[in-house]
């Protein structure tokens, strides 16, 4: 404790609370946003294998020649699993190649195997 | 008004509880901020809508690709992070390309880091297409190591290694990162921010608390210099 009787530990956190705050108030709400070429970041992205996951029936009938159900028939249930990189790598490349969502990945594998 | 993006394409590496964390200690800090819930599952949504917490965080769900333009212009919000899926998406790339920011979490397996490797590269393109129509345009990023030993815990070599083929790549990161903590996971069952589960025993708050704090600093930090440079 120095003679004046203040402690520097107690006094420097809400100091640094503070001072975050003025620094917070220093941005403004509202600015133009970047104008984005969308085709362009989309091709751009592409190539590192970020694909559509939505589900649209034209974009599927599109790039699949074949149609998927946008609701599914049945009830879903949730599948975690853990394998090794190699084997985790080779099913997202696949899925990534055939524009598919992990799931229909999965289904379409079964398919091909007819299991 | 930062947009945040919050992007690693290997699930379950840390981006909604760092999103949600960050988001809300800015809020609690008087800051106006939105999240735009850009996951399916909707963590940050079910978070604000089936919990009791009074955080002032605005959160906008229900964000898809034909929307997400939109809904960004319209924010009226000082701060706007977007959570995004751990998937290779194109509502993740666009969501990267309008972005002012863009934080990579990850943990210290090689998998998580050859993911976000993914990232970054998306990252690196989104900024050249930008740069195309407009040369002084820039999409920062920085890296987050998320759920590290708590300071003092002994820090495995799989993380040392990682750390430090990061940093021979060059790749930007930040100096803080999030540590493994019970508080972190706590904030997602009690539906609650940190400040709000005082009175619950989940671990050392108190250390948690001061990791956002250090978290918070450091982005807003780099946010300042954003801001300094886009200005000049
Ligand atoms: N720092 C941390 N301390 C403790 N638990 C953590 C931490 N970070 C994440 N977790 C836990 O790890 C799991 C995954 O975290 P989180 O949901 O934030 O990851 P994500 O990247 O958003 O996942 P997804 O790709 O599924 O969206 C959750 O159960 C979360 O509670
Ligand atoms: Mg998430």
């Amino acid at each position: 404790m120095n003679k004046f009787g203040l402690l520097d530990d107690e006094t420097s956190p809400p100091l640094l609370t503070s001072s975050l705050t003025e620094k917070i108030a220093m941005f403004a709400p509202v600015k133009p946003r970047q104008q984005v070429d969308i085709a362009a970041a989309d091709a751009a992205a592409a190539q590192h294998g970020f694909v559509s996951r939505e589900i649209s029936e034209a974009a599927d009938t599109k790039l699949l020649g074949r149609r998927r159900r946008t609701v599914p028939s049945e009830p879903t249930r949730h599948l975690a699993i853990r394998l090794s990189s190699s084997a985790y790598d080779r099913f997202v490349a696949y899925a990534d190649r055939q524009k598919l969502t992990y799931h229909d990945a999965l289904a379409r594998l079964l398919d091909t195997v007819g299991g | 008004m930062p947009v945040i993006a919050v992007s690693n394409p290997k699930g379950g590496a840390g981006k909604s509880t760092t999103t949600l964390l960050l988001a809300t200690y800015l809020a609690q800090q008087g800051a106006s901020v939105s999240v735009l819930d850009a996951d399916p599952n909707q963590p940050i949504m079910d978070w604000k809508k089936n919990g009791l917490s009074k955080t002032t965080l605005q959160v906008i769900g229900g964000v898809r690709e034909a929307n997400l333009m939109e809904t960004l212009e319209e924010q009226p919000h000082q701060f706007v992070f977007i959570d995004l899926e751990g998937t290779a998406s194109l509502l993740v790339s666009r969501s990267i390309a309008m972005a002012d920011f863009v934080i990579v979490p990850v943990q210290a397996s090689a998998v998580d880091v050859r993911q976000a490797g993914k990232a970054i590269r998306a990252v690196r393109d989104e900024e050249k297409v930008a740069q195309r129509s407009n040369p002084s345009r820039r999409i920062p990023f920085r890296v987050l190591m998320t759920r590290t030993p708590a300071p003092g815990a002994p820090v495995s070599s799989v993380q040392r290694q990682l750390e430090a083929e990061i940093e021979a790549a060059g790749i930007p990161r930040f100096k803080t990162s999030l540590a493994e903590r019970m508080a972190f996971k706590a904030v997602f069952v009690e539906r609650l921010t940190l400040a709000e589960m005082r009175d619950l025993k989940v671990g050392n708050l108190d250390a948690a608390y001061e990791n956002v704090h250090q978290l918070a600093e450091e982005l807003i930090g780099l946010l300042q210099d954003i801001e300094k440079e886009s200005a000049a």
